[in-house]
């Protein structure tokens, strides 16, 4: 959910990742840097296995985010 | 007892055929498929010979895995000196032809000679038998095989080439199951030149399995590990077309000539898109993680799709509708054109017309020109006729700079991922045996899990590490790698695989040597045809990844890096024991076993 006025982050899930969320993006209010598992809203442990980009950098779903934040949450795919 | 390969020749010219065996030594050194096949056409095929002459010999290898009941098993690499890289040249194919080849008695296949006529041969286990095909000459791979199955039944191994490899088109495949590929190297066309229309397998014997109940009890207990994964439903769903919207998101969906690596049409032929369309899935015998998905197409047909030729016949040619993608696809099957290579020259000439080197009218999106520049392509009409020698050819003889925008390396047609910010990638397909191709490697996921942009060692030994594995030990088992590196499935299994369907006791440290050694010896066989020609450069990927930087989206600017690539590249010959022009060195031949390799290169 957006909150008008509020620091936003967006969430993209791919793949699997978006199944186990039930949606393919979703944007988080953020008021201070928080760890990106704190804005999930399923068990978090059943991504820890997925590739975590935060603005295109390696990163974890303990990283914290803030502010326009890009974040992509995907699974580690082998390129067929 | 000692466990041997059976070698079948067939002499196309004569008419003729003789067995021999391979031995256990050589099972341990090479192990099958790959393995075996490029220890013949280095040993047999003598530098500079015509690809498309009698002198090249087309392979059909089967490893001590294929066939077996064991997951994703079904496949056989097609093997033969490239007519697109004048390389070594392979590709796999999944098909019920390996499971019947063994069943019939043999594992390698050597075809020798050319017809004076359109022949095709049906193997069984009482033989050979030559036959006329004029009457099967011209028409379409599934017209081929409709003969085929008309005369021996649904069930027999079929391998056919289509009118595209009757031409001699430099990208034809050969096909099995009306949608199953191999051999984009270029095979189809090694198979046309021979004038050998068809190959037909009935096996009624056992396969050759040196603990059949402890490989069955093992068999059991793997199917069921690939079910319970957890990346498993979501596979059944999309397959490897999960790829697509993980490759637009990242900014590496080849598009428009790989000017670019996001489309703006994506959602119209995605995974998903895909999905609203699809009516069932196909896939190679023995296997639980079937990747073809049927859709049907813009013309109500049937066609089989996967991620690599929907990204090189949709967004690569701006094409943004799933359906059309469809037929496309179905075309390059029914004529035998390899979807990859085929898709990469279209969107070549597709430049070309935008840049005025060629006088055709063509546009990035237009289907109706796409499809029947695919009929031109295959019966060498018009611009066709340039197109089907490959876009390294063709931009040749355009001169104008249109090399630097030729998809390849060193001939072969780069598949689906645009590299521009992937510099680990772009070395994968840079060094790759067979010319630019992810089979081997495939390093993006490992590349964003850490430095994307870096040039550092760890891709390097990551590269390694694959091609060892991918390249070297699946492709010679030879079964299928997807359960491993898409689902998760354990590399241990395969030590035990092994150990059951053969008798010989190795490991993974043993299989990465064998890895190791096919590398060097490709390599060597590469080294030998070039001689004083060979520069570093033909493991350079194209110069728009390093020239023309991306327009669009979140990496718009980015190009790779020469200077660091060359770096990068001297590095991992370094790490290979290759010298600085990426030549295996004698010390290198000498530990991975091939010292007639070192000797005969020292004297050529």
């Amino acid at each position: 959910m957006v909150i008008e006025g509020g620091q936003v982050v967006t969430i993209k899930f791919l793949g699997r990742a978006a199944d186990i969320v039930g949606t393919k993006e979703v944007s988080r209010e953020v008021n201070a840097p928080t760890p990106l598992r704190d804005l999930l809203e399923v068990d978090s442990a059943e991504l820890d296995q997925f590739l975590v980009l935060v603005n295109q950098q390696a990163s974890s779903l303990d990283s914290l985010v803030s502010d326009q934040d890009e974040i992509i949450i995907m699974p580690m795919i082998g390129g067929g | 007892m000692s466990y041997t390969l059976q070698l079948l020749r067939v002499d196309l010219t004569n008419q003729s055929v003789s067995s021999e065996e391979i031995n256990q030594d050589t099972v341990r050194q090479f192990i099958g498929g790959r393995g075996i096949a490029a220890k013949l056409l280095w040993e047999e095929l003598d530098p500079g010979i015509d690809p498309l002459g009698p002198e090249n010999k087309l392979i059909l290898a089967a490893g001590p895995l294929t066939g077996l009941p064991l997951p994703s098993s079904g496949k056989l690499v097609i093997a033969g000196k490239s007519p697109s890289t004048c390389g070594y040249g392979d590709g796999n194919i999944g098909s019920s032809s390996a499971v019947q080849l063994r069943k019939a008695g043999y594992d390698i296949v050597v075809l020798e000679g050319e017809a004076t006529t359109p022949t095709r041969i049906h193997l069984d286990d009482q033989g050979v038998a030559f036959l006329d095909a004029q009457e099967m000459w011209g028409e379409s791979t599934f017209e081929k095989e409709r003969f085929l199955t008309d005369e021996y039944g649904e069930g027999v191994g079929r391998l056919v080439t289509g009118p595209g490899g009757e031409n001699r088109v430099r990208f034809s495949t050969v096909i099995s199951q009306n949608g199953r590929a191999g051999g984009r190297t270029g095979m189809g066309a090694v198979m046309g030149s021979k004038q050998l229309a068809a190959i037909s397998v009935t096996g009624n014997g056992s396969l050759p399995i040196e603990n059949e109940d402890q490989l069955r009890t093992l068999a059991g207990k793997a199917y069921t590990a690939i079910q319970e994964k957890d990346e498993y439903d979501f596979w059944v769903r999309q397959g490897t077309m999960q790829a697509f919207r993980w490759c637009q998101v990242n900014s590496t969906l080849p598009t428009r000539n790989f000017s670019e690596g996001e489309f703006e049409g994506a959602d119209g032929v995605d995974g998903y898109s895909m999905e609203r369309h699809k009516t069932t899935r196909e896939g190679c015998p023995n296997c639980n993680m079937q990747c073809g998905n049927v859709i049907e197409d813009y013309d109500g047909k049937s066609a089989e799709l996967d991620y690599e030729n929907v990204a090189m016949l949709g967004p690569n040619l701006g094409i943004d509708d799933i359906r059309q993608v469809g037929v496309l696809n179905r075309m390059c099957d029914k004529f035998g054109l390899d979807t990859i290579s085929a898709g990469s020259s279209l969107a070549f000439a597709i430049e070309c017309s935008n840049r005025g080197l060629i006088e055709e009218e063509l546009s990035f999106g237009d289907f109706d020109g796409a499809r029947n520049l695919l009929e031109e392509i295959t019966y060498r009409n018009g611009l066709g006729d340039e197109l089907a020698e490959g876009t390294k050819r063709f931009s040749e003889s355009l001169g104008n700079g249109a090399e630097d925008w030729a998809m390849h390396v060193k001939g072969l047609e780069i598949s689906a991922y645009d590299c521009h910010t992937l510099p680990g990638m772009a070395l994968a397909y840079g060094t790759c045996s067979i010319g630019a191709h992810h089979k081997d490697s495939w390093l993006i996921s490992w590349e964003l899990a850490h430095e994307r942009d870096s040039y550092g060692d760890g891709k390097i030994e990551e590269l390694i590490e694959q091609q060892r594995k991918r390249g070297g030990a699946f492709e010679s088992f030879t079964t299928c790698r997807l359960p491993w590196i898409e689902v998760g499935f354990s590399l241990d299994w395969y030590e035990d695989f092994f150990e059951a369907a053969t008798g010989i006791d190795m490991d993974w440290d043993d299989f990465d040597q064998v890895g190791d050694r096919i590398y060097s010896l490709i390599r060597s066989q590469l080294v030998r045809e070039y001689g004083d020609q060979w520069e570093i450069e033909q493991d350079f990927p194209p110069n728009r990844w390093f020239d023309d930087p991306l327009t669009k989206g979140k990496f718009a600017g980015s190009t790779l890096d020469r200077e660091k690539y060359r770096d990068m590249l001297k590095r991992y010959y370094s790490r290979r024991g290759w010298d600085e022009l990426g030549r295996p060195t004698r010390d290198t031949l000498d530990r991975l076993g091939l010292r007639q390799v070192a000797a005969e290169l020292d004297d050529s």
